[in-house]
Formats: structure tokens, C-alpha cells, sequence
């Protein structure tokens, strides 16, 4: 007869104690069997032999017991992502751990080594958990020196952010020349102040669109000298750059050109993002050498357990071809890697696709798969979380290289890996490749020579949302089927709460409870469950981030609670918004 | 390889081996067996028909099954077993059938091999589409396609070949009480205060108890004649008055009939049936789901969210389905949603809406003849979540 799953699942307890073993333990079990056999257990004395080796025996059985229970539950996607076991330990001590220990929550897995749960997946699923990422970006580097300092091979030049003490290194060799523009082209010669700042320089300076300049020097204008920009327009001897100025230019200046090198942190996930600007403290010192990143850098967390095991469920759906929703959302949650695993791989600017819905127009047939990235790309209310374009018209291709106009805002980077089709008259921009933006609606296709003339045509899929579009295009969508990706948009949630937690923990309920609010944030899916963010489901997390495993909740009250300054739910403006956890204003009481 | 209590007895020194010693050892012994036969079911829990039943929630879960409140665990266990083959039909309507198919087997009792009689239509302004499991159609056959020329199912003028209606036709089963000379005695209320009219009391049966209380009365020929009754059809006994009389639910019967006595037999639906009618003694405005409430001694778990969510789950991505429809007019009104009926006799014309549907700048209700005044449309796959346009998943 085999045994059902409570009993599988519930593992007995030792019941070696001080006490009489409670029923149903193993050392109850073993005295009973014994007793049936015709044993005299009744006149066994505490710590005579015979019931001293039940005893170790029902503690080697109650922890074979716990190993037991973990393989029964890993066996489940459910049980897998979220059991746990309860046994006791040789010390008395009673343990609970989970069966597969969460890789997307530090404490429990810091080094994301795989559990249960990673092997029912890989093995009944083919579908391996999406690992963390680093937080990675360019680093630009100016050299006021006349000497080029390096080389630095892979992994020995490193940079801290001055904010959050993190630490980063460079990924391949790198060398900083001199910054000096030759000649008279870093010479600044006029300033037009305001935003943007126009700088004119005495010659051609030859910096291209998208490079990083350094200024410093200057006369008269405040908010330029020593200021780290991209070039954003330019002629031969102007460029532009989105900076604040004001003033009136006086004289003097420099324009630098700066190198610039990718750097990764040298601890995997988000806890080593970094905000532009903040990645200024040279670890290495150089003398006369400034650093300063202009984007943003983003790493993402290990997929939880719960998100791999839904994914898994959705993987099912992929295996028709016939595009159920749940492929779709398969797919798109699963870009990363399917991406990555192209030649040449293609990475996600902005991480993983961490929420995916579906809707059909059901007064156009058309599908649209709405996707949210797991680093927005904007948190600004209505702006789009996961960037790019997918499937814009091209208007025209003209230059060397390739410079695609389209026919509406592109919402690309300089970088961004874009796919262009279906453009005729210039084969070599039918290509997939790294871009340099050149206007909101023009960009340059990277190391393109066109051959002929644009005669029409063309689509553009650019950055994630282009990139994650047309792999569902190409593994869901079937022949009948007009399908679209579309980027979430930005829902910023701001909470405002006064906490007051004993004095003792204070530290610890400031550390848990920011991660745990953009846990939850992120969590909610596209659109929310009901169409709202409740107030009562942020309450239950300010009071949930005081729970410590094992002892008494310790928040004490939460009072003044708000969302984005209102004492009630939160609704989404329509189902295409995902909650990002904003600027949280959470005053944590000692008393 | 032998179990733990012979191969301790083996491996036991003399000593272990007298009275007391075995006994020990067997114990010992004993704790070892129940481990490895633990072990072993804990290996195979995930396994369909591997395992005790008690697993099969569980295993269904990972498989994205559900089991159907009649469908035994063999039978669902093979469905678990070969849940690989049928998501690799997920986005088809024959998935979408063949999954409502199994959640509803064993529901009609008395039907061949109890599966239920379902369909999905749809099409566009040239031809409609028909799939459709009918009596005796096997679990998980490729349904019975058929395509019409011209169409047949003309819902609202528009045609969307990606909209859908999915059909359940549902049947009363005899329970065995019949008789040949009921009289359509008087015309009235149904007993509730207020209810003066729409209603009319039976009597000159027999055999009734209270469990005929939302069963069917049918009505067919008169008394010893092949002459169908002016009121013959299918009418909802909304109380029992005594083993001889009854109250029926019959807006528009002929009282008394003016052809005498007739023929009858109470009939029930064994699965879901419609909900009381408005007026009578237990109707509960709003009761039900779309006026569809579970048959007596079904599970309660509301039926059309269940149906709902499987088709959600099986059907295309792009696919919307307007409606649900429970048909209830299999018995009176034969022909009602069929690929042999036309557009405005069995099928929609072309005018129907949601609530209702316009005609010469006359709103009349949704529900005309010929289809049966049961028959519930429940809302399909659409959701309206703060969106001025009905999103649909």
C-alpha cells in the first residue's frame, strides 16, 4: 500500500525528549513495536541501553525522515518552490528549512546553488532557472595627463559607487590615452548656455554622436566644468550636450574626449546597481585620471522559486503550434535566454523579462503581449518600462553606415541591438547589429556599407522590446495570427509610513524593509490583480518586514500610511501599468 | 534483495540472534522497511499512477489538468499520464473541446459512454464553422468538424473568424415517473405572494414528492392519441402540491387545454440545470451563474467558471470567446445551435447582443423562440478590468 502524501510530506519527529514521546513520533513508534514483539519496554530505565539506542535510532530515522519529506515535495513544482521541513536537530533544536532554498532572497541561497526544485525543471521541464546578472555598463575615463596610463588587464582595473560602497572591474584589457583632443579641437571657443548646452570649439573636434566628453575650465557658466556628458548632436566644431547651464560664457575651456571601458561588478545582482554618476570612486589610483558612468547599470536578481516554477507550467503551452497564451508568456519571460543563446548572443539591456500578460482585441483579433523588464527603463508614471520598438515602420536608409530614419520615435540607445528586415534597395541593412543613435527617430546601423539606394520598406526591432518581439514572432505567433509586443508602463507606487519597531531593531527593520516593498511591487503582475494596489497588502508588508524566522512579530504599529500620499488603494490607469517601487518615505521609530 | 528483517537476522552476531536480541534487531529492522518503502513512494509521488491518489491534485497541478467533478482517478490519471500529447494541441478548438470533454465526463448518465454533447462555432460572412463532440463521440476523438456554405451563425451582423461561441448542450434524463392523463387545471401565481400569473397547476398525476422541485414535467401527446398536445414541451415544476399536482412554470399555456388530458413523464438534468425561474417559491434573484446552477448532488463548484477557465487555458491566444452557451433546448426545441439549423431558426439572425437585441426599433429579449427560454448565455473569455474596451485573454 503506498503511503499518501500527508504522510510522505510530514516527516516524524524524533520524540526523543524529556518527556513521554508523543504519538506518532519514532520513538514512539520503535517502543510500540517493541512492545508488540514482546519486549519489556514498560521496565526500561531512561538512559539504559536498550531505550538509549531507540533513541538514536529514532533520530537517524527522523532526520532520514526529513530527507525523505524534501524528496516527496520536490517532486512538485509548488512544493518544490515553496515546502519546507520541520525536523529536530541533534541539538533538540527544532528546524525548518525550505526545500529548495530561494537564490532571488540572499539569507537563504546567497550563492544561487540549485536545489529541488532546479532539477524537477531541468529534468521534467528542460527549462533551467534564469540566473542573477551583474550589474555592468560603460565606464568613461578621463586622462589629463600626456601619458597613456595602462594597460590594465581584464579584471585589474576597479571603481567603486561612492553611494553604496560597491565595487567594479574592468572586463577586458584596458588602456586610457591621454584625453586631449589634438591640436586646437578641445579649445572651447563659445558656450550656449541653458538645456541643451551648445559648446563651439576653435577646429574640428571629431567626436561622433553618442561619445563621452569631459569639460572643465570654463569662464563664466555654471554647471559645466567638470561635468561628464554624452555627445547628443554635432557639427564639425559644435557639439551638444544634455547638461544645465547658465550664465554667460566668459571664456576658457576645454573639451576632453574620454575613453571608455565596460566595467561589471564584482558581485552578482541588483544590490550592485548603479544610478548614473555614482560610479566616481577610483579604487585604482591613477593620477590625473576622473571617472564617471553616464547610464544607469542593472543587474538582476536569480529568478525566485515561484517564477521558475510558473515558468515552468507556462513551457507546456510552448510545445503546441499553435500559440496558446501561455506560450506567448513563456517566450517572453524566457527571452533572456532563448536570446542569449543566439549567434551572436543577444543580451537584454535592461535584464530579464520578469512579468508578461496577453490580450486579444476582440474587435481586431490582434494579440498583444505586454512585457515589463526586470530594471525599468523609466520609473516616470506612464513611461515605458522595457525600452526599444517593435516592429516600426522604416521611412528611409541613407549614409555610410547605414542610418535608418523611422516613422515615429524609436526609443533606442546608442548600443541597443536592433534588427532591421524587409528593407529593399539596401540589403546591408536588413542585418541585425548594435546601433548609434543619431535623432529620436534615426539611428546608425554599426559597421554597415550600403550598396545601393533605399527604394521602401522596412521594419525596425529594436532594443528589448524589439529584440523580445521578434522571437515571438518567430516561436508563437502562427500563420493567422497578427500579433504585438508592447512595453508595460511605469505605475511608481511612493510609500509613506511611520513605523515603530523596538529600539533593537531598528537597523534590521530598515534593511528588510525597502528590498521587501520592491519584492512585492514586483511581484504584482502587469495590470494588478484586481486593478489596484491595496493599501491593506502594503500595510501587511510593512508589518511583515518585522518578522524575524522563528520569534514574535516585533512591529509594534504602523500608523500614517500612504500610497503616492493617499490613505487608500492605488488604482492602475489601465491594465497595461506595472507597479515599480518608487521613492519610499518609511520613518522607522525606536521606542 | 532482501528486506531489512532478513538481512539484520543475516548480518546478526549469536548474540543479536536469541529472544530478546531478534526482537530488538526486528525493530530496528522494522523502522529501516517503513524508510525504504517511503523512500520509494516519495521517489514515485510525482509519477501518475505511480502513487497513491492522494497525489493526484498534486500531480494535475503540474500538469495544468484539472479533473472533472464526475471523471473517476483512473480515468484522470490517464489524461495526467499523456498531458504531454494534449499541450501539444493547446491553441486548437479540438484541444479546447477534448479538455471540456474529460472535465465533464460521467455527467450524463444514460448517455453513451457518459461524455457530454459540446461544440464550438464560429466562422465569418461566407461559411461557418462547426466542431462539435455529440452522443457517442469517444473521450478525446478529433470532433466532428463541419463547415457551412453559407453561413449558419450570423451572432450580430459583424463576422470575426477569431470569435468563437463554445456550446454546451445539455439534456434531461427520465427518472422514471410517468403518467397518461394530466390536466392543465388552472392558470395562476406559483404560490409566492405576489406572483399572481405565469404559472399554472397540474394535477391528475401521481407519484410526485418534493424532489421533483425543479425537475421538468414533459409534456407530449394527448391522452391514447399520436396528437401532440398544444402545450407540449418542457416545463420547470416550481412546487409540489401533493403525489397528484403540481406547479409548473408556463407563461404561455393554454389553460385549460382544450384537447384534454395528456401524456407526461418527469425528466431532470443531470449535470447543471437552469436555476429557478423568477416567481417561483426558492428563486433567489441573481441565483446561479447566467440562471445555471449545479444539478442536486453535484459538486457545487460553479460549473461555468470551470468551463471558462478551460477554455482560457486551451485556446489560442488571439481566439475570443463571446459566449458560453448553455442549451436547454435539446429535448423541446431540437435543431436549437446546430450546423443543420440556419441563421433565425435554431441559430442566431444576426440581430442578437449581449442583453438583448433590436428589431424594427424594438428592443426584445435575447432569448426568443425558437431557442429554449433556458438556454444561458454566459459571458466567454472577455474580462473588463478598467478599460473602456472588453479585454480578453
Amino acid at each position: 500500500m503506498t503511503l499518501t502524501i500527508d504522510e510522505l510530506f510530514q516527516p516524524r519527529l524524533s520524540g526523543v525528549g524529556p518527556n513521554v514521546p508523543p504519538g506518532g513520533s519514532w520513538l514512539s513508534v520503535l517502543i510500540t513495536d517493541a512492545q508488540t514483539l514482546g519486549l519489556p519496554t514498560t521496565s526500561w530505565q531512561p538512559g539504559q541501553p536498550e531505550r538509549t539506542i531507540l533513541s538514536i535510532d529514532a533520530v537517524e530515522f527522523s532526520q532520514m525522515d526529513a530527507l525523505i519529506s524534501q524528496i516527496a515535495q520536490g517532486g512538485f513544482l509548488d512544493f518544490a518552490a515553496s515546502g519546507t521541513v520541520t525536523y529536530v536537530a541533534l541539538n533538540g533544536q527544532t528546524v525548518t528549512f525550505p526545500v529548495t532554498p530561494d537564490p532571488s532572497i540572499p539569507s537563504q541561497n546567497p550563492t544561487g546553488r540549485p536545489g529541488w526544485l532546479d532539477e524537477l525543471g531541468t529534468s521534467s521541464y528542460d527549462e533551467e532557472r534564469i540566473p542573477a546578472t551583474y550589474a555592468s555598463g560603460p565606464l568613461s575615463f578621463v586622462n589629463r595627463s600626456a601619458s597613456t596610463l595602462g594597460p590594465f588587464l581584464a579584471g585589474t582595473y576597479h571603481a567603486a559607487n561612492y553611494l553604496t560602497k560597491k565595487t567594479y572591474s574592468n572586463l577586458a584589457s584596458l588602456s586610457i590615452p591621454p584625453s586631449a583632443i589634438a591640436g586646437t579641437g578641445g579649445i572651447i571657443t563659445a558656450v550656449s548656455v541653458g538645456l541643451p548646452t551648445t559648446i563651439t570649439t576653435q577646429s574640428a573636434h571629431g567626436l561622433a554622436l553618442g561619445a563621452v566628453v569631459f569639460i572643465d575650465d570654463t569662464r563664466g557658466v555654471s554647471g559645466l566644468n567638470g561635468v561628464f556628458a554624452q555627445v547628443a548632436a554635432a557639427t564639425a566644431t559644435t557639439i551638444q550636450i544634455a547638461v544645465t547651464t547658465a550664465g554667460t560664457w566668459t571664456g576658457g575651456g576645454s573639451v576632453f574626449a574620454c575613453t571608455t571601458a565596460t566595467m561589471r561588478a564584482d558581485l552578482i545582482g541588483p544590490d550592485s546597481d548603479a544610478a548614473p554618476g555614482s560610479v566616481i570612486a577610483p579604487i585604482t589610483q591613477l593620477t590625473s585620471v576622473s571617472i564617471f558612468n553616464v547610464t544607469s547599470w542593472a543587474g538582476a536578481q536569480w529568478e525566485s522559486n515561484l517564477a521558475y516554477a510558473a515558468r515552468c507550467r507556462l513551457k507546456l503551452a510552448a510545445i503546441s503550434p499553435n500559440g496558446a497564451s501561455a506560450a506567448f508568456e513563456y517566450v517572453a519571460l524566457t527571452a533572456v535566454r532563448l536570446l542569449g543563446e543566439e549567434d551572436p548572443p543577444i543580451t537584454l539591456t535592461n535584464g530579464p523579462i520578469i512579468s508578461a500578460i496577453t490580450s486579444a482585441n476582440p474587435v481586431t483579433g490582434e494579440l498583444t503581449t505586454t512585457i515589463a523588464s526586470s530594471s525599468p527603463a523609466s520609473s516616470v508614471l506612464g513611461a515605458a518600462v522595457t525600452p526599444g520598438c517593435a516592429q516600426l515602420a522604416v521611412t528611409s536608409v541613407s549614409g555610410t553606415p547605414c542610418t535608418v530614419t523611422t516613422a515615429s520615435p524609436h526609443g533606442l540607445t546608442s548600443g541597443n541591438v536592433a534588427t532591421v528586415a524587409n528593407v529593399v534597395g539596401v540589403p546591408e541593412a536588413n542585418t541585425t547589429t548594435t546601433v548609434t543613435v543619431v535623432t529620436s527617430t534615426s539611428f546608425e546601423l554599426d559597421g554597415t556599407t550600403p550598396s545601393g539606394s533605399y527604394i521602401g520598406g522596412g521594419t525596425v526591432e529594436g532594443g528589448d522590446l524589439g529584440q523580445v518581439d521578434r522571437l515571438l514572432q518567430n516561436t508563437c505567433v502562427n500563420d493567422t495570427t497578427i500579433a504585438f509586443t508592447a512595453s508595460a508602463l511605469a505605475l511608481p507606487i511612493a510609500v509613506s509610513a511611520i513605523v515603530s519597531v523596538p529600539q533593537a531593531f531598528v537597523a534590521t527593520y530598515q534593511a528588510a524593509v525597502g528590498n521587501a516593498l520592491v519584492r512585492y511591487f514586483a511581484s504584482l503582475p502587469i495590470g494588478g490583480n484586481v486593478g489596484v494596489v491595496p493599501i491593506s497588502a502594503v500595510d501587511g508588508i510593512l508589518f511583515n518586514s518585522g518578522v524575524v524566522p522563528g520569534a514574535l512579530p516585533f512591529v509594534q504599529s504602523i500608523s500614517a500610511l500612504t500610497i503616492n500620499g493617499v490613505a487608500a488603494d492605488v488604482t492602475y490607469p489601465t491594465n497595461q501599468y506595472q507597479a515599480l517601487s518608487g521613492v519610499n518615505t518609511i520613518s522607522v521609530v525606536g521606542v | 534483495m532482501p528486506r531489512h528483517r532478513e538481512s539484520v537476522a543475516l548480518l546478526s552476531p549469536p548474540f543479536l540472534l536469541g529472544p530478546n536480541g531478534s526482537r530488538y534487531m526486528t525493530v530496528f529492522a522494522n523502522g529501516c522497511n517503513y524508510l525504504e518503502d517511503k523512500i520509494r513512494d516519495a521517489s514515485k509521488a510525482h509519477m501518475p499512477g505511480q502513487s497513491d491518489p492522494s497525489a493526484i491534485p498534486f500531480q494535475a497541478a503540474d500538469r495544468l489538468l484539472i479533473q472533472g467533478p464526475s471523471e473517476t482517478s483512473a480515468q484522470f490519471t490517464a489524461r495526467l499520464s499523456g498531458s504531454l500529447d494534449a499541450w501539444a494541441r493547446a491553441g486548437s478548438r479540438y484541444a479546447v473541446l477534448s479538455q471540456v470533454q474529460a472535465y465533464l465526463t460521467n455527467i450524463f448518465p444514460g448517455v453513451a459512454a457518459n461524455l457530454p454533447e459540446i461544440g464550438i462555432v464560429g466562422g465569418n460572412a461566407t461559411y461557418t464553422t462547426w466542431d462539435q463532440y455529440l452522443i457517442g463521440s469517444a473521450l478525446g476523438a478529433e470532433p466532428n468538424h463541419v463547415r457551412v456554405t453559407p453561413q449558419n451563425w450570423n451572432w450580430d451582423g459583424a463576422f470575426h473568424p477569431w470569435r468563437n461561441w463554445f456550446i454546451v448542450y445539455l439534456s434531461t434524463a427520465p427518472v422514471g415517473i410517468t403518467g397518461t392523463a394530466a390536466t392543465f387545471a388552472s392558470a395562476g401565481g406559483s404560490g409566492v405572494t405576489g406572483v399572481t400569473s405565469g404559472f399554472v397547476t397540474v394535477t391528475g398525476m401521481s407519484g410526485l414528492t418534493a424532489d421533483q422541485v425543479q425537475q421538468y414535467i414533459e409534456v407530449g401527446f394527448y391522452t391514447g392519441t399520436a396528437i401532440f398536445s398544444v402545450n407540449a414541451g418542457s416545463y420547470q415544476i416550481v412546487s409540489v402540491l401533493s403525489a397528484t399536482s403540481c406547479i409548473i412554470a408556463a407563461p404561455t399555456a393554454t389553460v385549460p387545454d382544450p384537447g384534454g388530458t395528456v401524456e407526461w413523464s418527469i425528466r431532470k438534468y443531470p449535470y447543471m440545470k437552469p436555476a429557478p425561474v423568477c416567481g417561483a417559491p426558492d428563486a433567489v434573484c441573481g441565483s446561479g451563474s447566467v440562471g445555471v446552477v449545479m444539478a442536486d448532488g453535484m459538486s457545487a463548484a460553479d460549473p461555468v467558471s470551470s468551463i471558462r477557465s478551460l477554455i482560457v487555458r486551451w485556446k489560442s491566444g488571439s481566439t475570443y470567446y463571446q459566449n458560453i452557451i448553455f442549451s436547454f433546448g435539446a429535448t423541446a426545441f431540437a435543431g436549437e445551435f446546430s450546423p443543420a439549423s440556419s441563421a433565425g431558426a435554431g441559430n442566431p439572425p444576426g440581430t442578437w447582443t449581449t442583453y438583448g437585441h433590436n428589431v424594427g426599433g424594438v428592443w426584445v429579449a435575447l432569448r426568443v423562440p425558437p431557442v429554449s427560454p433556458f438556454t444561458c448565455f454566459a459571458i466567454g473569455t472577455g474580462r473588463c478590468v478598467q478599460c473602456s474596451q472588453e479585454n480578453v485573454t
